[in-house]
């Protein structure tokens, strides 16, 4: 008797085990075999930069929010683009005029801005050599300017444009080409490749800019209002769980030591909270250069 | 083995030389080795120095190709970041000094440059292509700049500028080569190691062993052989050597033989080859005159002596014959003889008697003699000649001088023997008569030593000459010796009348007075005359015989002649043999003295004792003293007779201690021994013995001494009277002495002759001759001794007449020393001693 109550016991034991054991696999498995968050970061910076600088916060991430965090890049803009208009990433860091876009067409919301240098904002500016004697930005009717990113550029292109046609000049006033990133059109203005360079303000304080010229020789004759920073946005249909997890997740980064890390990283300063709404003045430089 | 370094050849062979195999190997192998290997290292080095440039331009040219190839995108980008990466990763290439993209235009499109380089410099360098820049750390290298076009299809958009930096290239190069370098030093010094090891075990070694064993083999080591390690040369070398030592070994001692006589020969060929030299200037300068001539008498050559003797020089007498230099008769016999001799291959010796060049004719001694070449066949002749007319003259002096008497300048005796043999073969063949006159000077020795040789020889001078005078030419006058002539009288027709008046005249020459350094002297000569064939058909005979006719002239009185006789003959052979027998009789100890006492008249006593020599010879038995006596004067034998007798009378008189006081001992000494030189010093040497024993002595001479009146006699009486001998006159009145002669001498004693005493007192001549001689004695201060008295009456008479002394018979006969010993002893009167 005493035989089969212990018998019974130990079944039921087991039983317990296997279930438990069930239950973690599960959990595992369900967390292993869940769909990766994926992250998408606009071609700013070459895709091996991009994967350098932002892998450690893809596995932060990861490890954070236990569950697969892919980082992809795009080799360039257009497959950036595309990607983006699939709806592909989850979390997806870009321009501010890849965001209003895709907020207003995509349906991805802002979830945080980048915050480098210190500085919660970015402005649009142009450049010219100093021995260019151009001083005013009206100077450039004619000359060649070129910008740091292309018409999609919010800081190397659009708002330098915007810069160009609140001081009355208009497309055919002037030339326009298009550098690689805004650094190159700071570094090659430099070289006096063209008069003027467009790209954003923050860009002449870049290492890899202060690193290669002497910014002293060059001079901003225009710079736009400070507006907020590039976003990371996520699907609007991301749950308000995740989307908050990650949100606080990417704004606790600067709250330790290995968010810090991960932050330097990423070459950004901290992550900083955003709304769309924030993004209403891009809209309207937006619109003002587009609308015509 | 390295050569000593005292050797002075040494300085003309170069240093490196004059090391040790061992030093010159490493030397030379390291001279290789580093020739050989740095040159390696070298070519190695320049060869990598364009390797490197060459792949450096190479990389260079990939890259900047490669760089321009993908630059066009990054360009049209403007993507100076890209482009920048371009260059700085170019540029971090270590050749790379600076890459730099530049637009067409020329203009930097890229902003990376390398520290220290700013775009004006690369403008420089881009102009100068390739240039030389010196880097930091002082290393100069070149710079090399390339360009690469930048195209877009066959559009140039930019240059991708490379600046090639071969600083790196050097310096590895350089480090290349120093590593090359101590590698190859490194070889170079294991290498040598090696092979000097190995050279040292495999050559050196076994080299050294050989060294060794051929010193030991300079040092006569011969039984140690040198050991032998391989099999290879060095080894069949080191069996080669020991094979060969003792080859040497065994042919060390053959050779040690004929070293030996090699020595010798060299020696030998030496002393010939010094005897050539010394020869040849002996030759030269040979005092004699050489000539040497063909076979046939003609000159070829003529030493300066030649010259200088004859007159000739050589050139005038060369080609000639050497008739040409004799002044005899050329065909004569001695020429014959003397080519028959040397044409026989024999020398000849002989005298020439040859002319001058200038007449004059001299002699010459000469040694001719073949010389004969190798195969001994004659060639030449060598006239060895040496000129003798001095000698010559010489020779006739001497002959002169051997053949004449050199004060005379008569014929000696030998030319006179020679010239009497001469006469008597003459004679002999034409049966004729040779007379040989022996002339004989009497007491020539006397006027000799008196009155000095030079006028000695000065008498014999003017005799020889007088008595020449009186001979013919063909006659032959000689000086036999000392005051001995001889005459030979050839062809004597009458020996009894011619040859007598020859000697006659002879005499006579003698007679005259002859004036010598302003005085006259006397004297006579003693002729002996032999004739040939009668008296002597041989020299030595007819001379012998002439000799004993002068003897026996000589003892006829003197100043005569005589001719030879078989009764003088015999005479004088009985008087040589008597004088043959006196000349032992001394060593015989047949001579002893007798003494008779002498007594003064007055009273018998004795007073002295008068010394009488005998002779008792064995065979002749008693030989009166009358006969031996003269022969000993004659003989010259009276002097050492005098002398032994004067010692034996010191000898007795010694033991007669019963001597009356004064007594004294009288000795006669004959006159040609009192005039004798000698006799003052044997008289003073006895007057010394005499004194020692108190013993007086009296010295008896005879009545002729007076006659020699010179000053000689009288010095020796005065010498006799300063020792304080006393002197006597002997048989007084029987001499031809007068008063006058008497009167000059310091005489002490005069004895009258026995034949005076005898017949006393009644002869009445001898008793006036005695008293007038007593009387003349006394006049002149001597005393006076009778001799002979054999009576009482005859010693009565003495008495009256004062006569001082006697002796004879009747006092004591004269008897041996014992007997006088004894008579002594019973002497009546005062003795000495008792």
């Amino acid at each position: 008797m005493k035989n089969q109550e212990h018998e019974k016991r130990a079944g039921l034991g087991t039983m317990r085990n296997l279930l438990l054991l069930f239950i973690l696999a599960t959990s595992f498995l369900t967390s292993a075999f869940a769909d990766p968050l994926l992250i998408g970061v606009f071609p700013r910076r070459d895709a091996a930069v991009t994967a350098k600088i932002f892998r450690p916060l893809s596995r932060h991430l990861e490890k954070t929010l236990q569950r697969p965090v892919k980082l992809e890049m795009s080799p360039n803009y257009d497959i950036f683009l595309k990607r983006l208009e699939e709806r592909r990433y989850d979390l997806v860091h870009f321009n501010q005029f890849e965001y209003i876009n895709a907020h207003d067409k995509l349906g991805y919301d802002a979830l945080v801005q980048n915050e480098e240098f210190g500085e919660k904002t970015i402005s649009g500016a142009i450049y010219v050599h100093r021995d260019s004697g151009i001083k005013r930005i009206e100077q450039l009717r004619g000359k060649n300017i070129l910008f740091g990113g292309g018409p999609r550029a919010m800081m190397s292109y659009i708002v330098p444009i915007y810069l160009l046609r609140e001081a009355g000049l208009n497309k055919g006033d002037y030339q326009e080409s298009y550098a690689v990133n805004p650094p190159n059109a700071v570094l090659a203005t430099f070289l006096k490749r063209a008069d003027a360079g467009g790209a954003g303000e923050v860009i002449r304080r870049l290492p890899i800019v202060t690193s290669k010229i002497d910014v002293d020789k060059l001079e901003l004759i225009a710079i736009s209002q400070p507006l907020p920073h590039l976003p990371w946005a996520v699907k609007e249909e991301m749950t308000v769980a995740l989307k908050q997890r990650i949100r606080d997740l990417l704004l606790g980064l600067s709250d330790s030591q290995e968010g810090k890390d991960i932050l330097q990283q990423a070459r950004l300063s901290a992550f900083n909270p955003v709304a769309d709404r924030d993004y209403d003045a891009h809209r309207e430089i937006i619109n003002t250069i587009y609308a015509h | 083995m390295p050569i000593k370094e005292d050797n002075p050849k040494q300085h003309k062979i170069p240093l490196i030389y004059r090391r040790s195999l061992r030093f010159r190997f490493i030397f030379w192998i390291s001279i290789v080795l580093l020739f050989t290997l740095g040159g390696a290292a070298l070519y190695i080095y320049n060869t990598q120095q364009d390797l490197l440039e060459g792949s450096l331009r190479s990389k260079a040219n990939a890259i900047g190709r490669f760089i321009a190839l993908i630059s066009p995108d990054a360009i049209y980008a403007y993507d100076v970041t890209m482009l920048d990466r371009f260059v700085k990763q170019i540029s971090n290439d270590v050749d790379v000094r600076f890459a730099q993209i530049r637009s067409f235009e020329g203009q930097p499109i890229t902003t990376y440059l390398p520290d220290n380089v700013n775009t004006e410099q690369i403008d420089l360098w881009v102009k100068q292509r390739n240039t030389l820049i010196k880097q930091p750390d002082g290393i100069t290298a070149k710079l090399i700049t390339l360009e690469f076009a930048i195209r877009d299809n066959e559009e140039i958009m930019g240059w991708v500028l490379v600046g090639l930096d071969t600083s790196r290239m050097t310096l590895i190069t350089r480090d290349v080569l120093i590593q090359l370098f101590s590698i190859y030093g490194a070889i170079v010094l294991f290498l040598g190691s090696i092979i000097f090891v190995i050279f040292k075990l495999q050559v050196l070694h076994p080299v050294g062993a050989l060294t060794r064993g051929a010193s030991r083999v300079a040092d006569g080591v011969l039984d140690q052989e040198v050991p032998v390690y391989t099999n290879d040369e060095i080894g069949h070398l080191a069996n080669s050597f020991n094979d060969m030592m003792e080859e040497i070994s065994l042919d060390r001692e053959a050779l040690i033989g004929t070293n030996k006589r090699l020595a010798e020969e060299i020696e030998h060929r030496r002393e010939a080859t010094d005897e050539l030299k010394k020869l040849s200037l002996a030759v030269e300068q040979s005092p004699a005159s050489v000539v040497i001539t063909d076979l046939k008498g003609y000159i070829e050559y003529v030493n300066p002596k030649f010259t200088e003797v004859s007159g000739y020089s050589s050139h005038e007498v060369i080609g000639k014959h050497t008739r040409m230099l004799s002044a005899e008769n050329k065909d004569s016999t001695q020429f014959k003889g003397m080519w028959d001799k040397i044409l026989a291959g024999e020398v000849w010796k002989g005298e020439f008697c040859n002319q001058r060049k200038n007449g004059d004719r001299y002699w010459e001694s000469a040694v001719i003699a073949p010389i004969r070449s190798e195969n001994g066949e004659t060639t030449h002749y060598l006239a060895v000649k040496e000129d003798i007319s001095d000698r010559k003259a010489f020779e006739e002096r001497l002959l002169e001088q051997a053949t004449h008497d050199q004060l005379t300048e008569l014929p000696n005796r030998f030319l006179a023997f020679d010239r009497l043999k001469q006469l008597l073969q003459h004679a002999k063949r034409h049966h004729q008569h040779v007379a040989v006159i022996y002339i004989d000077l009497d007491n020539f020795k006397n006027i000799n030593d008196s009155m000095g040789h030079p006028v000695g020889d000065q008498l014999l001078i003017q005799v020889a000459k007088r008595i020449k005078d009186q001979l013919r030419s063909e006659d032959t006058l000689a000086r036999l010796g000392g005051d001995e002539f001889l005459a030979l009288i050839p062809d004597v027709k009458s020996i009894s009348i011619d040859l007598e008046r020859v000697v006659t005249r002879l005499l006579a020459a003698t007679e005259t007075p002859f004036l010598l350094n302003s005085r006259e002297v006397n004297i006579t000569s003693s002729l002996g005359i032999a004739v040939f064939p009668d008296d002597g058909t041989d020299v030595s005979t007819l001379m012998s015989n002439a000799d004993m006719a002068m003897y026996e002239a000589k003892h006829a009185g003197r100043n005569t002649f005589k001719f030879f006789t078989r009764e003088i003959n015999k005479k004088v052979s009985e008087r040589m043999a008597l004088e043959s027998q006196l000349s032992h009789a001394l060593e015989a100890g047949e001579l002893y003295p007798v003494y008779q006492p002498i007594v003064r008249v007055e009273d018998g006593s004795l007073i002295g004792a008068e010394v009488l020599l005998r002779w008792d010879n064995k065979e002749l038995g008693i030989v009166p003293p009358s006969e031996f006596i003269p022969i000993a004067e004659q003989s010259g034998l009276i002097r050492p007779i005098t002398d032994w007798l004067f010692s034996e009378i010191l000898e007795h008189a010694h033991a007669w201690y019963q001597r009356p006081e004064q007594f004294w001992l009288s000795v006669n000494v004959p006159p040609i021994y009192f005039c004798d030189t000698t006799f003052n010093k044997t008289i003073s040497h006895i007057a010394r013995q005499a004194a020692k024993i108190e013993l007086g002595l009296c010295i008896e001479i005879t009545e002729n001494l007076l006659l020699h009146n010179d000053k000689e006699v009288l010095h020796n009486f005065h010498h006799l009277e300063k020792l304080g001998i006393t002197s006597a006159i002997d048989d007084f009145g029987t001499g031809y002495s007068s008063l006058a002669y008497v009167k000059r001498f310091p005489l002490n004693h005069l004895k009258i002759d026995r034949s005076f005493i005898n017949g006393l007192p009644d002869d009445t001549d001898n008793r006036v001759l005695t008293e007038t001689i007593a009387l003349m004695g006394k006049k002149l201060g001597m005393t006076i001794i009778a001799e002979g008295v054999e009576t009482q009456a005859q010693a009565s008479f003495l008495k009256r007449l004062n006569v001082d002394f006697a002796q004879g018979y009747y006092y004591a006969k004269p008897m041996h020393r014992r007997d006088f010993e004894t008579y002594l002893s019973g002497s009546p009167q005062q003795q000495v001693g008792s």
